[in-house]
């Protein structure tokens, strides 16, 4: 077999994989956007009763329910409301009139790029701190790192939140508290509007990531190969990088992985504490409104995002370990 | 390591030409709780609108804002001499932003809009049978009966005039591109995020308003409103949480200005519910609350205690006929043994979970336990919260507010008449609906005034219901602002806010 063909039979391959895998994702998202569903309607509260407001008569009540489609037996709601995302047509916001697509489409872009930032400051600090920590494995800079780490994952967001705005934005006012400008605005308002979210989403994630890579590379430096590479006079900082961080990257593109759909949760939290106009805040607006069609509009868009992370993350392993293949 | 170094010089360059980028002009930046239900004034739900509304919208009357006695509006006077009938006089050559005249025709629009399909206060323009047409600038509303409650409706909601031809063109597009004849024009609604209004330059009051526009930002929790005032991104802040007034008013480049408000913090009792049938059950939950506690301990001494629906500034507040109820847990538990529990008594009160609440209800919880009433909180959502409790009828409390209407006859009709809302049981009180009628069918002040007393020692001598604290309204804001006169609805206007740089 030519090298040629071989090649095109592998991207056939993975085209297959990727192909499998998305139909494998199909009954993930209504499975997800059903539970999220069902979830709305087991909560107490009403839209009509948030729309038509305290005193409203029943006949009001009715009137908007009606309109709403609110009446229908729960499951046609559902059936109505899939019928529709299928082809595309997330509906309208219940207290607004304004398209679900529209208003996801113009909240998006900013947690995309928070969640980006986020994920940066978490792989920028914790990889070289993971590495940092593996080769001086037991001395006092490893327990120094790891004690660190432990802490960092132990503290919840929203605090480290809070004193960030205190220290930075409020004492030293180098960064602004609240709000968000988007890159096609001002990028480098948005770069400094960016910062101090973007640590307090990423900052767990960085000790995550820094812990895991710790073991992995410690695992991979005890091996057997390394010890033939040490054998072999491999300067330390070649058998580091090349040898032993490229055996560790499974795990590391697992955990990042993973910090994707958990950035995207605790979005919900920091954007509210930094006011800034994302995806997260939306859903909280929508929840207290019981704006059903928006919130279930957030959630196929957030589960989609998890998903097409995990298939990304499935095919960096084929390429990370060659060895991996169907 | 480089690589962070690398990072921190980016950092600190960043910062370097960072922050509270001063923008010029006369231009206010309001960080608001709630992203508005709609900009419709007849539409919306929420009374945390008013404030966006009254930028947009002008009133057919006004309020004094210290009283809230009724002023001229777009309406410069007023004529009630048949008590079946209000007649308005309209002011001269004033326009909605589209141009629309302010007239007689168009006020005749608004009230039929009120009372239409859509309508989400028909029940405030209820006893309005039809409007008349007398010339352009005078228009009669027909009343079904004697109600002078109406005029200070007319400074609500029903009182803010759209623009009848944006509103026929828009249809149900309208809230979202709302057209009124206020002192700004709507610009911009950018869900959940923030409200833009720029100056009305064609605005009937000469010389008003001192602003060139207003952001309306919606920063849904409080301590962020706040960090957002400190760093200097945003001028100005309403109600921040108790703990922090403090702070604001002692920080450099921040003020407070704290006023009283109709808004009270109040224990809603369901009258039909088993446990509070006996007058003397209700009665002593009231000697057993120490209200002067609570104003120390939940609002940092702050605000003033609550005897009646009312507060002391409002022109209804019948100074000698007031009853106060004093603090007596001796008297509270010889009113419980009378009323069959002198072995204590248990009851569930509904309340949200936000901190400033959930304070609230442990003072009163260990404050009831002294004297043998033993309460179960049951921390639940606000909307949620109501409707079990006023719709479904789940529970016999709720710790919960009112939030004042400009008319006190509304209040105590929606609060204590047997069809009130705010009435769960929907139990009737004898003499309120005579004491509310008389109030009702004088447009003398002094006379309703002295009816309303009335009404208030109805409510107090059946307790029907326990008055708890008015939080003062707090406003915060950088020091450059100035102007703001506070009202006692507790709903700011800008119109005289300037910024001073």
């Amino acid at each position: 077999m030519t090298a040629l063909a071989w090649r095109a039979e592998a991207n056939t391959a993975l085209l297959r994989v990727i192909g499998r895998r998305i139909l494998a994702a199909i009954p993930t998202l209504v499975l997800a956007t059903f539970v999220v569903f069902s979830l709305l309607h087991l909560i107490p509260g009403d839209p009509a009763q948030a729309i038509a407001g305290e005193h409203a008569t029943p006949e009001r009540l009715a009137e908007i329910r009606s309109q709403l489609g609110l009446d229908q037996p729960f499951a046609m709601q559902y059936l109505d409301w899939l019928r529709h995302a299928i082809t595309g047509d997330l509906g309208t916001s219940l207290s607004t009139g304004e398209a679900v697509g529209t208003l996801i489409w113009q909240r998006l872009p900013t947690t995309l790029t928070l969640g980006a930032a986020a994920l940066l400051l978490a792989v920028g600090i914790g990889v070289p701190l993971g590495i940092a920590s593996a080769t001086r494995h037991r001395k006092p800079a490893d327990t120094a790192i790891t004690g660190v780490a432990t802490l960092g994952i132990a503290v919840p967001n929203f605090w480290i939140g809070m004193v960030l705005v205190l220290v930075f934005a409020i004492h030293l006012q180098w960064f602004p508290a609240t709000g968000f400008v988007g890159l096609s605005e001002n990028p480098l308002q948005t770069l400094q509007h960016v910062v101090l979210p973007a640590i307090a989403l990423g900052l767990v994630g960085a000790a995550e990531v820094c812990r895991q890579l710790r073991s992995a590379l410690i695992e991979v430096l005890r091996s057997d190969f390394m010890r033939t590479h040490r054998a072999k006079g491999l300067s330390h900082r070649t058998m580091v990088w090349r040898h032993a961080l490229k055996n560790a990257g499974l795990p590391l593109a697992t955990i990042i992985g993973l910090l994707v759909s958990r950035v995207l949760g605790a979005s919900v939290v920091v954007e509210t504490l930094f006011a800034i106009p994302g995806l997260g805040t939306l859903v909280v607006e929508a929840t207290t409104q019981r704006d059903y069609p928006v919130i279930q509009g957030v959630v196929l868009v957030t589960a989609l995002l998890v998903l097409l992370t995990n298939l990304a993350v499935d095919l960096s392993y084929r390429f990370i370990d060659p060895r991996i293949s169907e | 390591m480089k690589l962070m170094a690398v990072v921190w010089v980016l950092l600190l360059a960043l910062t370097a030409c960072s922050s509270g980028a001063a923008e010029s002009g006369q231009h206010l930046r309001v960080a608001w709780r709630s992203n508005p239900s709609s900009l419709d004034p007849q539409r919306g739900n929420s009374g945390s609108d008013h404030a966006i509304l009254y930028s947009i919208y002008d009133t057919l009357v006004s309020f004094d804002p210290k009283t809230l006695e009724p002023a001229p509006g777009l309406a410069e006077s007023w004529n009630q001499d048949d008590p079946n009938a209000l007649v308005l006089h309209l002011r001269p050559d004033v326009r909605f932003h589209d141009g629309t005249p302010v007239d007689a025709e168009a006020v005749k629009y608004n009230i039929e809009r009120a009372k239409g399909r859509q309508s989400n206060i028909k029940s405030d323009v209820a006893s309005v049978t039809g409007v008349d047409v007398l010339d352009a600038r005078t228009v009669r509303l027909n009343l079904v009966r004697p109600d002078s409650s109406l005029l200070l409706t007319l400074a609500d909601r029903a009182g803010m005039l759209v623009s009848p031809t944006a509103a026929e063109r828009e249809g149900d597009a309208f809230e979202r591109n709302p057209v009124g004849a206020g002192p700004w024009k709507f610009v911009e609604w950018r869900y959940g995020q923030r409200v833009r209004v720029e100056r009305f330059p064609g605005y009937w009051q000469r010389g008003l308003p001192h602003l060139d526009s207003i952001d309306f930002t919606i920063t849904t929790d409080g301590s962020t409103a706040v960090n957002a005032l400190r760093s200097g991104q945003q001028d100005m802040v309403f109600n921040p949480p108790p703990q922090d007034v403090g702070l604001l008013g002692a920080a450099k480049g921040t003020k407070v200005t704290s006023s009283p408000q109709l808004y009270q913090l109040i224990i809603y009792l369901d009258l039909s519910a088993p446990v509070f049938r006996d007058e003397r059950v209700r009665e002593a939950l009231n000697l057993a609350v120490n209200r002067e506690q609570i104003r120390k301990v939940t609002q940092f001494g702050q605000g003033e205690v609550g005897w009646t629906p009312l507060p002391s500034e409002h022109w209804a507040f019948a100074e000698d006929r007031v009853p106060t109820y004093r603090h007596d847990p001796a008297r509270a538990r010889q009113l419980l043994a009378e009323a069959g529990h002198a072995d204590g008594l248990r009851f569930p009160l509904l309340t949200y979970p936000d901190p400033v609440n959930v304070r609230l209800a442990e003072v009163l919880k260990h404050q009831l336990g002294k004297v043998g009433i033993h309460i179960d909180l049951i921390p639940n959502e606000l909307t949620q919260a109501s409707s079990e409790f006023f719709n479904k009828r789940k529970y016999p409390a709720l710790l919960s507010a009112w939030t004042g209407r400009p008319d006190p006859g509304l209040t105590y009709k929606l609060m204590f008449t047997e069809r009130g809302y705010y009435n769960a049981g929907h139990v009737a009180t004898p003499g309120m609906d005579d004491a509310l009628r008389a109030a009702n069918s004088t447009p003398d002040l002094v006379r309703r005034s002295e009816h309303f007393g009335t009404a208030a020692q109805i409510v107090a001598d059946h307790s029907l219901f326990v008055p708890l604290i008015f939080p003062p309204a707090v406003a915060a804001h950088r020091e450059n602002v100035h102007g703001f006169e506070a009202n006692l609805l507790g709903k700011p206007k800008f119109t005289s806010v300037r910024i001073e740089r």
